[in-house]
């Protein structure tokens, strides 16, 4: 039994021991860094401003009148106005000043650069700024929905990149060489080094079940090796 | 240098603490790998539904007038295809975090609560399944379907089979989870694979981070012991079956054996593949030192021996049997007990083949093959009881040998009678003896071994242990061998020749002398003949002490054969002599032999009465 034991633990985890070690390491990683930090909540500023209400003049049924196909009406203070964003059928996002009624301009360079600036809670640089018009420009690391988007990174080892949509001025995503890096471990995590997201792939299946099989070989080991280590002879 | 023992402890002790924890990340990953993901959602019976009304076909209050501190952000929405307005007052970056917030209803801008039969309607709309569903109860967190949760929720539970729990925002009734019990099977396993035993509902916490830096160690320990595994060269994948056979002594029991085992086997797997246990608490990871053996060829030392073998034991040739492949040894020495098997034979042929001695064929009543270095021999035990003093079964034609000797019987208390095989291991499935008998010098007692053993008739059965070896060619394959045998002491030397020659294709000269008293009494005459004229390397000369007048061959003793053969020249160093008979013959051979200066160490001598 022991000597069995032995022999598949050890051929066992010579196929896929190195799994383990990736498991392990990537497991580390996962659970030290914490989640937030990765999500590049620490990145900007926590917007916590009231609308100023009294100055919101151009009313929903203004609103209404003007797009009447316009849904998921939200209304928040940005950058020290009141926002209206919403979807206006199939043109898509729109934001429109609630002071006035006046439909916010696409974000231009001057502009990201100043939405970026105001939210970063650090205190670098902008390194490089660029406009993402298609999906085939887009980086992995977006959602295609956000599209078009700035996007703008500072000038730090981390790379911290935020994507901010074109069309309303909003920081759509937060990134950073740690969740880059994070991502990177999930999918040596899940062993689908094709695009990381499909867990259920038939490698990561195959390479669990024969280490299933060799950990409880290990278990077996180290049941007798330190429950009966004083015994003369477990065969 | 004690790194390897630190390291192959460290794996052990480190596999105890996170072992079990190690086994669910396994089992829970392979859950999450093989998981219907549709149904683990919990969403399989959930429907979408869209409560949006037209924003053109309501009056709305505009916000500025509703009578409310000032929010962070309004939304408006649709209930039931009524609009509101949702004044978030504060709120965190995930939605499970606290928040504060009101309905305003967007027409009247009335502060609006969601009734019982609105969050009702809202859940069932959003349900698709059969089952009744019961009367909404708005609930204070915690929530074991929903661990992060810091808000209250409107929880509706549905009578159906799969146990679903419908939870809705407590304030703008929007659907926010269908539970059912593949969902809380999913969320078991996560928790199970996060660790989260505390419900933080999260992987950052403190157990989790231990057990991953613990397993991160085990790992790395575990790829260091293979990677010394692997330049011990125990990580080499060779699927080749090919045996070896190594004689054995047992030092408790000063014996030989013959253990055959498959080359690729460590010596510690080999020799328990044929019942002898060296000891051994850690099944072969070279982590208990407890297999020792001693080989009598120099072995590479391992890691593991440095660390668990003195100096002056490596010296002396002291290794462990797990650190060591079978095929690298040829002759060891163990301190464990013989565990040789004993047998049930069954007589499957019997002939005489000469006047005194039969022929006598088993098979292993169990079916079992044994294997065996040709030279080897069988322990027999002769049971108490009756014997005849002279076989009943001759053919007339040996009559005449057997005139002067008398019928009868005799009684005995049993004995154990050694008998070298005729064959070798794989010649046949047959295990062959010569058994001569040993006739009634004084007219009441014949050889009680040989008289039992010559009487067993097709069928009957004998208990044998075995194989024993003390007899057996070297693996030196650039000599001359010397073959001398008397009688029926040819049976071991048969066996080495024809082993020899079919079996390892010796290319070596080969010479038996064998000797007998008269034709009649030559042992498998023809089979020797005719091998001798197949392989040019192989000369057989008998000589018969006492011959008839036809008899164009040698006469005399072996001792003068032999002599006529040293006269001739002989290469001292490359000469191997293998001899068996009866003992003053040996004696005398031996020392014709060691006058021409061959070296003891190149005389074999098979003890021809044990």
């Amino acid at each position: 039994m022991l000597r069995k034991a032995r022999k598949y633990h050890k051929w066992l985890m010579a196929f896929v021991g190195i799994q383990f070690l990736f498991w392990s390491i990537t497991g580390v990683y996962m659970v030290t860094m914490d989640i937030h930090y990765i999500h590049g909540e620490s990145l900007a500023k926590s917007e916590e401003v009231k609308i100023d209400l009294a100055s919101v003049n151009y009313s929903i049924a203004k609103l209404a009148a003007d797009y009447p196909q316009a849904s998921q009406v939200t209304l928040t203070q940005s950058m020290g106005r009141p926002l209206y964003s919403f979807i206006n059928g199939d043109q898509g996002k729109v934001a429109i000043d609630a002071k006035t009624g006046v439909v916010q301009a696409l974000v231009d360079e001057i502009k990201a650069k100043e939405i970026a600036q105001y939210h970063y809670a650090l205190n670098h640089d902008i390194d490089n700024i660029r406009l993402i018009k298609s999906a085939k420009n887009m980086p992995a690391e977006l959602s295609l929905r956000h599209l078009p988007v700035w996007r703008v990174t500072f000038d730090q080892f981390a790379t911290p990149t935020f994507y901010i949509s074109q069309q309303t001025g909003a920081i759509v995503a937060k990134r950073h060489d740690y969740w880059r890096l994070f991502d990177w471990m999930w999918r040596f995590h899940i062993m689908d080094y094709d695009d990381g997201e499909n867990v259920s792939n038939w490698f990561l299946f195959l390479v669990a079940t024969l280490g299933l099989m060799a950990a409880i070989a290990g278990a077996v080991l180290t049941y007798f090796r330190v429950f009966s280590a004083n015994k003369k002879e477990i065969i | 240098m004690r790194l390897f023992k630190l390291n192959t402890s460290v794996h052990k002790w480190l596999s105890l603490v996170v072992g079990l924890q190690l086994l669910i990340w396994l089992g829970t990953g392979l859950y999450f790998n093989l998981m219907d993901h549709s149904k683990a959602s919990g969403n399989e019976l959930r429907v979408h539904y869209h409560h949006e009304g037209n924003i053109a076909d309501f009056i709305f209050t505009p916000i500025k007038d509703i009578t409310s501190e000032a929010p962070q952000e309004v939304k408006l929405i649709w209930i039931l295809h009524q609009p509101y307005y949702h004044f978030v007052f504060d709120k965190g970056q995930h939605s499970y975090q606290e928040r504060r917030s009101k309905l305003f209803d967007a027409v009247t801008a009335k502060p609006f609560n969601l009734s019982e039969e609105q969050v009702l309607t809202l859940a069932k709309s959003s349900y698709s399944g059969e089952g009744k569903l019961t009367t909404p109860v708005l609930s204070q967190p915690p929530f074991s379907d929903h661990v992060r949760q810091q808000n209250p929720m409107w929880q509706v539970v549905v009578e159906d089979e799969n146990n679903t729990t419908i939870y809705l925002d407590s304030i703008t009734g929007q659907v926010l989870r269908h539970a059912n019990d593949d969902f809380r099977l999913k969320d078991l396993m996560m928790k199970l694979h996060f660790m989260d035993y505390g419900n933080s509902g999260g992987s950052n916490h403190w157990l989790i981070i231990a057990f991953a830096f613990a397993t991160l160690f085990l790992s790395v320990t575990g790829v260091t012991w293979l990677l010394q595994e692997y330049q011990n060269g125990f990580l080499r994948l060779s699927w080749g079956s090919n045996r070896k056979k190594v004689a054995v002594t047992f030092s408790n029991e000063n014996t030989i054996t013959d253990i055959s085992a498959v080359g690729r086997s460590t010596v510690l797997e080999g020799l328990a593949s044929s019942h002898v246990y060296l000891p051994s608490s850690c099944g072969g990871g070279g982590t208990c030192g407890k297999c020792v053996f001693l080989s009598s060829t120099k072995l590479p030392i391992t890691l593991s021996e440095q660390e668990h073998l003195s100096d002056e034991q490596l010296k002396e040739g002291y290794r462990l049997g797990c650190q060591h492949r079978f095929s690298e040894i040829s002759s060891i020495e163990v301190n464990t007990d013989l565990n040789i098997e004993n047998h049930e034979l069954v007589v499957v042929a019997t002939n005489f083949i000469t006047p005194f001695i039969k022929e006598v064929k088993f098979k292993v009543k169990s079916g079992k093959r044994l294997a065996f270095k040709a030279g080897a021999y069988m322990q027999f035990e002769v049971p108490a009881g009756m014997n005849s003093l002279r076989p009943d079964d001759m053919p007339e034609n040996f009559e005449e040998y057997w005139e002067s000797y008398s019928h009868g019987r005799f009684s005995h208390d049993g004995v154990t009678r050694h008998y070298s095989f005729v064959n070798f291991d794989e010649e046949s499935d047959e295990l062959t003896f010569n058994i001569r008998w040993q006739t009634a010098k004084d007219g009441f007692r014949a050889g009680i071994g040989s008289s039992y053993l010559g009487s067993l008739q097709v069928g009957e059965t004998i208990a044998a242990k075995g194989p024993f070896s003390d007899f057996y060619a070297t693996s030196n394959n650039k000599v001359r061998r010397i073959f001398i045998g008397a009688g029926s002491g040819l049976a071991p030397l048969r066996s080495i020749i024809f082993e020899q020659l079919k079996r390892h294709h010796f290319q070596g000269d080969m010479i038996l002398i064998y000797g007998a008293r008269t034709e009649d009494d030559l042992l498998y005459q023809n089979e020797l003949n005719s091998l001798s004229e197949q392989h040019k390397n192989f000369s057989y000369i008998p000589t018969l002490s006492n011959p008839s007048e036809q008899w164009q061959g040698h006469s005399g003793y072996v001792q003068h054969v032999l002599l006529t053969h040293l006269v001739k020249g002989i290469e001292a160093f490359s000469t191997e002599f293998y001899l068996c008979g009866p003992e003053a013959m040996m004696n005398e051979l031996e020392s014709i032999i060691a006058d021409v200066g061959i070296p003891s160490n190149q005389i074999f001598k098979d003890k021809f009465c044990r």
